[in-house]
């Protein structure tokens, strides 16, 4: 049954080996023996929750829910069955079911860090901001060293304008799994702010493209402590941070950072020039397009657009691996209403698999795929300046704009990444982004419009 | 191996087969000794004179057993058999004439000739090709080549040879006319087409396929009467020629007299019962029928025509060469591997391009018809050169120096070495081949490309003229489908023999046209075919918006219209 036939195993080991293929991302192997099991023992409680985990891995989230619903059905008192509902009611866009999972869960085993840090997060995302920290807080009680819960409360705090307060607790992101690599394997000190030697400090450009631009304005303020800081960043990144004053040498590789006195990851400058709402720095544009890019670009869009209408810049799609892909990406068609403006004409500027939306694609409005002939951020950067708007999911285009104060509409889920705050439609850290939020969980509807009646 | 071997050859020449298909070249007799036999031969042509014919027959087949090579008897026997309609025999017989050291001019010719009756014109240009070689001003062989062309498409060409033909003749000769006249009519230059046709007539008038072919240009100038009057002289020279009865239908169609069609195509019916219609009667047949609203005979007739292009002449669907095509476009038109493709500058002073994308029955000539009201748009139809561009495309790659790949892939190897220029190269031929065939003259501003295979080619058009406007007419599928199937057109792997097939056609068009706007820039805007329909000085003011042409698309429907010079 688990591979080797005429060899009697237990169930134990069968579900202990699909967790293990399910845990090693070996989805297909993990499906397979799965439904094999399940059609042993299809009303064995863990053969369905296990199972229901797997059917949600694989994207069968109504299978999943219905086995993971008769297990909990079948066994209520297993408190490990709501704790993993939660995540999947939460997945499904359903908060009331999981909210009601999670303090199921917490009620069933107190004690379980895991389980009250999935009740943080699912207060996240319904914005009930104190019950969320008050979770985490109560996770970390139980389990101090826990860094997915701290970072759960840096994000709780950040996006309740807790500056301060959340960059400390912001400081446990690289203890996080996925963080790994993210720093150089060094024995030298992070970075405190005192002064150091030219060429002695490595700044380390953490995080995604979007948060590499947005701390990008520190660098100055770097450079002024300790010139000419060594920058460590991806490939993709060199020909728009390398413009920022300041910087020394630019290295894609660990091994090309030669020798430093200390090292400080971009995403640590804000806590340690001791940010608060108040004192964001905002010298925009900090970002410039070459000149001769902007008129290449211009010329090509003058070329390819109707005359007489207003350009709107257009992305929709995200990177899908970044954790909240799902929150934020939305598909091409969702912006019907703006393409039923007839005074606009629309030039997208989205890059990855999503491009292929464009092939279905038979709007009113003109539509230039221009993403095909992007190759770097410095294009888009020039495409804006011939763009008069910019709409955008929250993605590093976004940041772009904002940092060369390209005026831009952003759209963002309801329970938004911790950046762009609560309750207002401007951000401190962009004057040039203007923001539209989802009204209800996982709900677009009324965004677009909202943002396209103000064009 | 028996000792004697007596089987006869399987191409019906009467030879025994090692003497004819299976001939040992090493076994022959020295030409030298053939005279002996010529008595036998002089007999041999004696009774083909005296219309002796099976007696000359059996001296042949005597000589040719004992000198497989003797070239006035392979000839007699060609000639016997090419009368008979014997054409397989009559071709591997003038193959080996043709092959026969010193090399014949009248071998190639006859060879090309025999191929070109049997509708083999690609076939053909071989051997045409050997006889060029040995006489360049010979007025046949130039002659030969241009109909070669000329049927194959390549209509420049065959204007060449066809006019190179006129140069090196002593006379004037009405045929040869005529066919330059027919490869003007191709090429959409009706007028001169007109001119020929009356030199041609002028000359010898008792042609009917040549009246025939003159009908149609001055149907297609709109010039309704003087093509009837025409048909009616062809057809009182050959009343029993049904291409030309059919032509007299589309005429009437053409004039909205489907009741008079209809009666037409049934007296055809009549007349050759109990032998059936062919396709294209039955198809014109359907567009009378439909005409007069009686939809489910006409339904039935175009199901007929369709029934006898699958059963009679064995036409059946073949998806592979579509489904190559879309797997191509779908390998190669990918944003990252086309990133670095260099981009032609616009062609200064040149008119740009209008690509008119659809697939087939979506309303492209209808968008056309209205954007040549315009002055300085002129028409390309669908004799733009962007299939033969393709074709082209590979060998240029490699005589610049690049690797051999096929078309679409030879457009990745743009990207490397010289062959960076090839793109621009052939932006330029392009716009040359337009020119050539008067096409666009020095006011033109714009010339519109409605190629039947642009679904397959537009990314490739992109590369060559990246800031080209791509109008993409849509229409619903349902009718497209339908009105496919209402035609006698075949279409790629003969997908228009059912309803079902063409809806094949149609989606793998439709997804190769989405893949290379998913994945390259174009300068694209949809127009709905029911739009145009609705509401055609809305849909024209759209399209002459988004090409910036200032212009009161009402007035312009309003003038007369337009017919290609």
């Amino acid at each position: 049954m688990s591979g080797v036939q005429g060899v009697k195993v237990t169930l134990g080991e069968v579900l202990s080996e699909i967790s293990a293929f399910e845990r090693d991302g070996k989805l297909e192997e993990a499906e397979d023996l799965a439904e094999r099991v399940l059609r042993a023992a299809p009303e064995h409680p863990h053969v369905l929750h296990l199972s229901g985990i797997v059917a949600y891995r694989r994207g069968r989230i109504p299978v999943a829910i219905e086995r993971m619903e008769k297990s909990l059905a079948l066994s209520p008192t297993v408190a490990i069955y709501p704790r993993n509902m939660c995540e999947i009611y939460r997945g499904a866009g359903r908060l009331d079911d999981a909210l009601r999972m999670a303090q199921r869960a917490v009620e069933l085993a107190p004690e379980d860090s895991r389980a009250h840090f999935n009740h943080a997060l699912i207060r996240y995302e319904r914005l009930e901001l104190d019950d969320a920290l008050a979770a985490a807080d109560r996770a970390l009680e139980l389990d101090a060293e826990f860094p997915e819960a701290h970072f759960e409360r840096a994000e709780v705090l950040l996006l309740g304008g807790r500056l301060a307060e959340g960059w400390e607790s912001y400081e446990w992101r690289f203890k996080l799994k996925q963080a790994e690599g993210m720093l150089p394997k060094t024995d030298k000190p992070q970075w405190d702010g005192s002064p150091v030697p030219g060429g002695r400090l490595l700044l380390v450009a953490d995080q995604g493209f979007g948060d590499c631009i947005q701390f990008g304005r520190y660098i100055p303020w770097v450079a002024e402590r300790a010139p000419k800081p060594v920058l460590a960043c991806s490939g993709d990144l060199v020909p728009i941070l390398r413009q920022i004053p300041g910087i020394g040498r630019i290295v894609t590789r660990w091994e090309a950072t030669g020798e430093f006195d200390a090292y400080i990851p971009l995403s640590g400058l804000p806590r340690l020039a001791g940010t608060t709402l108040d004192t964001i720095p905002t010298p925009i544009p900090y970002l410039h397009p070459d000149p001769a890019k902007i008129a290449g670009w211009k010329q090509r869009l003058d070329a390819l657009t109707p005359r007489g209408k207003r350009r709107v810049g257009l992305v929709w799609a995200g990177r899908p691996t970044h954790k909240n892909d799902r929150k934020r990406t939305v598909k091409l068609s969702q912006f019907a209403p703006l393409f039923a403006r007839p005074d606009l004409a629309i030039v997208t500027v989205q890059k990855g698999d999503r491009i292929d939306e464009v092939g279905g694609y038979f709007g009113p409005a003109p539509l230039v795929n221009l993403g095909p002939s992007i190759v770097d951020f410095t294009d888009t950067l020039a495409i804006l300046q011939s763009l008069d708007l910019l709409v955008t999911i929250d993605t590093s285009v976004a940041h772009l704009a904002g940092a060369s104060g390209r005026p831009t509409s952003l759209i963002l889920p309801h329970a938004p990444d911790w950046r762009w705050l609560l309750g207002r439609d401007d951000t401190p850290w962009y004057p040039s982004i203007r923001l539209y939020r989802q009204q209800r969980a996982y709900d677009w509807s009324g965004v677009v419009e909202r943002l396209v009646a103000d064009i | 191996m028996p000792l004697f071997d007596k089987t006869s050859c399987p191409c019906f020449s009467g030879l025994r087969r090692v003497r004819c298909c299976g001939l040992d070249p090493a076994g022959l007799p020295d030409p030298a000794n053939h005279a002996v036999l010529d008595p036998l031969m002089e007999k041999a042509r004696t009774a083909r004179t005296e219309g002796r014919n099976r007696e000359a027959e059996r001296h042949v087949l005597q000589i040719l057993d004992l000198a497989p090579h003797h070239r006035d008897a392979l000839r007699l026997l060609f000639e016997l058999r090419r009368a008979e309609g014997r054409l397989a025999a009559a071709e591997a017989l003038i193959k080996r004439i043709a092959s026969l050291d010193p090399p014949a001019v009248l071998a190639h010719v006859q060879h090309a000739q025999l191929l070109v009756n049997q509708g083999r014109h690609a076939e053909a240009e071989t051997p045409a090709r050997l006889a060029l070689q040995l006489a360049p001003r010979d007025p046949t062989v130039n002659h030969l080549l241009g109909i070669i062309f000329t049927e194959t498409g390549k209509l420049q060409a065959g204007e060449r040879h066809y006019r190179m033909a006129l140069g090196f003749a002593d006379q004037r000769d009405p045929a040869l006319i005529g066919n330059l006249a027919w490869n003007m009519k191709q090429q959409g230059r009706l007028d001169e087409a007109a001119s020929l046709y009356e030199a041609a007539f002028a000359l010898k008038r008792d042609n009917p396929r040549g009246l025939a072919g003159y009908a149609q240009v001055q149907a297609a100038r709109l010039r309704l009467d003087e093509a009837e009057a025409l048909l009616a002289e062809a057809a009182a020279l050959a009343p029993a020629d049904r291409m030309i009865a059919l032509l007299g239908v589309l005429v009437r169609l053409h004039r909205d007299d489907p009741a008079d069609a209809l009666a037409r195509i049934e007296a055809v019916a009549a007349s050759i019962a109990p032998q059936s219609l062919v396709a294209t009667e039955f198809a014109a047949k359907g567009q009378a029928l439909e005409r007069l609203g009686r939809f489910d005979d006409a339904f039935a007739a175009y199901q007929a025509a369709r029934t006898f292009q699958r059963e009679r002449a064995g036409r059946q669907f073949d998806p592979a060469p579509i489904e190559a095509r879309l797997a191509q476009v779908k390998t190669t038109f990918i944003s990252d591997r086309l990133s670095a493709l260099p981009r032609p500058a616009p062609i200064a002073g040149a008119p740009a391009p209008v690509f008119l994308l659809g697939t087939p029955r979506s309303g492209t000539s209808l968008l056309e018809q209205m954007l040549i009201q315009m002055p300085g748009i002129d028409p390309a139809d669908t004799r733009g050169p962007l299939p033969d561009l393709a074709r082209l495309l590979p060998a240029l790659i490699a005589g610049l120096g690049g690797p051999e790949k096929k078309f679409p892939e030879a457009l990745v190897e743009t990207t490397a070495g010289e062959q960076r220029d090839a793109l621009p190269m052939l932006a330029q031929r392009y716009l040359a081949t337009l020119r050539g065939s008067a096409t666009i003259g020095a006011d033109s501003r714009f010339v519109t490309d409605r190629g039947a295979e642009l679904p397959w080619l537009i990314g490739f058009a992109a590369a060559l003229f990246p800031d080209a406007p791509v109008i993409h007419v849509l229409r619903h599928p349902l009718d497209v489908v339908l009105s496919g199937f209402a035609q006698d057109k075949l279409y790629e792997g003969n997908a228009g023999v059912t309803l079902a097939s063409l809806a094949r056609l149609y989606d793998a068009q439709m997804q190769a046209i989405a893949q290379v706007r998913g994945q390259t820039t174009l300068r694209y805007l949809p127009i709905r075919y029911e739009d145009m329909v609705r509401d055609p000085a809305a849909a024209l003011g759209q399209v002459l918006d988004f090409l910036a042409v200032a212009a009161d698309p009402a007035t312009l429907l309003a003038a007369p219209e337009r017919i290609a010079a």
